[in-house]
């Protein structure tokens, strides 16, 4: 078991011709991941990758060809909200969308019709998941992790590198790393992710990264209270010296009107009990603390 | 790099990459060539991990740049860089 992604994924790249995904697909097959398709309009007909795919000019074709369940977004902002509409459209139920500096507006938009089809969106501006030793879908380097039983949900990408990494080197196994994009609108959000986690048989634990801005990590805080008692919990959050006002990286990363500072939610998440690391660095030695076995 | 630079107070510069859509190489390439142009040189540290990052040291390695140090760890990487800014500040 895992969350998201495994190796029941029949994944579809959509962009899998441009420069980003191409090179991102070709690493996702090396890690095992199992692509059954690319899309790319007016490219229908060629094939990609070493071990070659067939490429369709829509997703509704790759799907009827492929049965292709979850897809992975590359394409430029002009055109990845289209691309992620299409393949609701298509059916696709796990959609990924890696693209950054997708307009609010056009998110909002997308949002919405993702929630009332029921599927699941993750991103935009994200790193995307990686079932260890199943299936990376994204960018997430492959060969930082080790398989085991910790989940890792995160809102920025080079965290989430960082912080597996340290857990790698540490002994300590991941069971899905997930990173859930740091724009202001995206499709899930920490509590979402969590509740995967809890249901999840392999995952006995989970690292939660958070950055300045918004009200996600307290709301999780709250969640976890509520619903993950007994599940050790490790948290860090980026940001603790931002000044107010600024936008630090990330489009959603902004201290507004006193609201979403770190001190704020590192409160909140002390409060459901989980643990805060000052660096990314002690996230390894907390879990441990918490009960989480090196191996 | 130009912008870091022209803030007087600014002693060493730290550039740490974990490279998922970014290609290291790539950024390496980068640092090495706004260095040569920059007229102020303050010591530099780079930690650049994952994609292609064996290709990004080549790069670092071959530029020949006294004042550019490499690091394994982002921790390492904050210890060279506080080093280097506190020699820098005490020899000014």
């Amino acid at each position: 078991m895992s969350i998201l992604v495994g190796s029941d994924t029949r994944l579809l790249v959509q962009g899998i011709t441009g420069r980003e995904g191409y090179f991102h697909a070709q690493q996702m097959q090396d890690y095992g991941t199992n692509i059954v398709a690319g899309m790319t309009p007016g490219k229908g007909g060629q094939t990609a990758l070493a071990r070659p795919v067939p490429v369709f000019d829509t997703c509704a074709e790759a799907v009827a060809q492929t049965g292709a369940n979850t897809s992975v977004v590359y394409v430029p902002a002009t055109g990845a909200p289209d691309a992620v509409l299409e393949a609701v459209e298509a059916g696709i139920k796990t959609i990924f969308c890696i693209t950054e500096h997708i307009p609010a507006l056009d998110m909002l938009r997308v949002v919405n019709v993702v929630e009332q089809a029921g599927v699941r969106l993750v991103g935009p501006n994200c790193p995307g998941a990686t079932s260890v030793g199943q299936a990376k879908v994204g960018i997430i380097p492959g060969t930082i992790h080790k398989r085991g039983s910790v989940g890792v949900v995160s809102r920025s990408g080079t965290l989430t590198y960082e912080v597996v990494e340290a857990l790698t080197e540490a002994g300590i196994g991941q069971s899905t790393c997930v990173g859930i994009g740091g724009d202001p609108i995206t499709g899930s959000g920490f509590i979402d992710i969590l509740a995967l986690f809890r249901d999840d048989p392999e995952t006995r634990a989970v690292v939660l990264i958070g950055e300045i801005g918004g009200d996600g990590e307290e709301r999780a805080a709250d969640w976890i209270a509520h619903n993950m008692p007994g599940v050790p919990v490790v948290s860090f959050i980026a940001g603790r010296t931002a000044p107010p006002g600024r936008r630090m990286g990330h489009a959603g990363a902004i201290i507004s009107g006193g609201r979403g500072t770190a001190q704020s939610k590192v409160a909140a998440l002390e409060q459901a009990g989980v643990r805060v690391a000052e660096a990314p660095s002690q996230i390894p030695q907390l879990l441990i603390d918490a009960g989480v076995r090196p191996s | 790099m130009t912008l870091i630079l022209a803030d007087p107070h600014v002693q060493a510069i730290l550039v740490n990459i974990f490279g998922g859509i970014a290609r290291g190489d790539e950024v390496a390439r980068g640092l090495v060539d706004a260095r040569r142009v920059q007229e102020r040189h303050v010591p530099m540290v780079v930690r650049i991990v994952g994609t292609n990052a064996q290709e990004a040291a080549r790069i670092l390695a071959e530029a020949g740049d006294p004042d550019l140090q490499t690091a394994a760890t982002l921790d390492e990487a904050v210890e060279k860089a506080v080093a280097a800014a506190t020699a820098a500040a005490v020899a000014a």
